[in-house]
């Protein structure tokens, strides 16, 4: 072994030889450093960023109109947050949730991942998520036992990055409260616009559905013209795509859409305040 | 012994890296909005600039000329990723702010400029030293560059109000140019012209001659700039 480590360092240092051992033993050494700190630290990371992302919900939730009066009316209980299970469109089971979570924090490349996450057909995955979990968790604000405003997490591809956003909807299922981007990467001053006040409150008001009762919402190019219309950034085409084929997708079978069924039917149970 | 001193302690004002090597000016302008990202981002200088200017200056007799360059920035980029994981995992608010500058380490040209200039050379107690004290002089410019830009700009300093604010029945108007990155260029400009009317030999000789007027270093020769 010496012998091979003195043989290596007495080799003249323009031979090729010598070249490419250096490059390939500071590139090794290099690689598994920088991977041994990202494994290590990943859990911490992960922690902080479900913090951030509660927070930014928190704030969300706080500048929503109409919300602090709902808020401060004595006989509004506070919000409510509740895992659900995608494909049956139910709550789900306690255990089963802590297996996510610690599922989540742990790698999410396992063999165990597709207990809990869809991998996604390109047939199905308008969003351009590639795989979906199976656990989601939604918040729901209810006053004197009736729903009043339930917060869906979207997200998928935009034109250059992944957009998530807080879909708020009214009690009746119908009318959108506020459509909240709070991680985007898309191009500043044109696709980021989206995340500027101004647009997004051009969705409150606005309809889920259209007469035949499928899922109309949706940015146009130019100016709305109906109910289920937002209007488009000009020369952001393909974010205002991406949006719309996130609430095609989020709103669809493979997403929310069992959810919604069983809270219109009345079966998902509402916390007794 | 005298030597050692000199590596350590000529950065931080005769041969300041900002104000005479001019190295380094982008982050400078981009992370001294406040003192508290600015003194982060000194702390992940020094760390990055001691501990690669170590490594580089322990193998560079094996380093072939040929792929030197190559192996400074790996060995510099991986001592970044690792410093920003850090930040990312325990100073996750600093990191929002920080995260993009701290990447752009591996492009400061301070950092590069000394492993390729001094601790490709010298051996690794000097270079160590050679970085230290380069990073201090970066990081001398940084606080004093951020601690004008945040008094200024929004009467404070590290977040505890200094100045009171008109808008709490104060006398300070907050002056909203100082958050802007040009302020730094006139800061750190007004910093030089100072430097270099104390100690004169800082003073460059002109290299180009404006039409109608003596040349610069004719000028500064007389009348003391």
């Amino acid at each position: 072994m010496s012998w091979i480590s003195r043989k290596f360092l007495n080799m003249p240092n323009d031979s090729t030889a010598k070249a490419v051992c250096m490059a390939t033993l500071v590139g090794v050494t290099c690689a598994l450093t920088v991977s041994a700190t990202a494994v290590l630290l990943k859990p911490q990371r992960q922690a902080n960023l479900e913090a951030f992302r509660q927070q930014r919900m928190d704030t969300m939730l706080s500048s929503l109109p109409g919300l602090k009066d709902v808020l401060q009316d004595s006989d509004a209980d506070s919000l409510q947050s509740l895992f659900i299970d995608l494909n049956t469109g139910t709550a789900a089971e306690p255990a089963l949730i802590e297996n996510f979570k610690a599922q989540a924090l742990s790698d999410a490349e396992n063999s165990a991942a597709d207990t809990y996450t869809l991998a996604l057909d390109d047939s199905i995955d308008i969003a351009g998520i590639e795989q979906r979990p199976n656990l989601i968790e939604v918040h729901l604000l209810q006053k004197k036992g009736k729903l009043n405003l339930l917060v869906l997490p979207i997200y998928g591809r935009g034109y250059q990055s992944t957009i998530r956003a807080w879909l708020t909807l009214s009690g009746d299922l119908k009318t959108v409260v506020a459509l909240s981007v709070f991680e985007q990467a898309e191009t500043p001053g044109i696709g980021a616009r989206i995340t500027e006040t101004a647009w997004q409150q051009l969705w409150a008001q606005k309809q889920l559905h259209n007469e035949n009762g499928d899922v109309a919402l949706s940015v146009v190019t130019g100016k709305a013209g109906n109910a289920n219309e937002v209007d488009g950034i000009s020369g952001a085409t393909r974010t205002g795509l991406g949006i719309n084929s996130m609430i095609q997708f989020w709103l669809g079978d493979y997403g929310f859409a069992p959810f919604l069924d069983k809270l219109r039917e009345g079966e998902i149970p509402m916390r007794a305040s | 012994m005298t030597s050692w001193r000199r590596y350590l302690f000529e950065p931080l004002l005769n041969n300041n890296p900002i104000t005479i090597q001019m190295l380094g000016i982008c982050s400078a302008l981009a992370v001294t909005t406040n003192l508290k990202t600015a003194l982060t981002m000194c702390i992940a200088v020094i760390v990055v600039m001691t501990v690669s200017s170590g490594i580089i200056s322990a193998i560079r007799h094996h380093i072939p000329s040929s792929i030197r360059l190559i192996i400074q920035i790996t060995i510099i980029a991986s001592m970044v990723i690792v410093i920003d994981q850090i930040l990312q995992a325990w100073f996750f608010e600093i990191s929002r702010v920080l995260s993009i500058f701290v990447s752009l380490i591996v492009t400061n040209c301070l950092v590069m400029g000394r492993t390729e200039g001094f601790a490709m050379h010298n051996g690794v107690v000097p270079s160590i030293l050679d970085a230290l004290g380069n990073a201090a002089g970066y990081s001398l410019i940084l606080i004093f560059v951020a601690s004008i830009r945040e008094i200024l700009g929004m009467g404070t300093l590290l977040g505890i109000p200094l100045l009171p604010l008109a808008e709490h029945g104060g006398w300070f108007e907050p002056m909203a140019f100082m958050q802007k990155a040009p302020s730094a260029f006139f800061i750190i400009g007004l910093l030089i012209w100072g430097i270099r009317s104390i100690k004169t030999e800082q003073v460059e000789a002109a290299k180009i001659t404006l039409h109608g007027t003596l040349p610069m270093s004719a000028t500064s020769r007389e009348g003391g700039s």
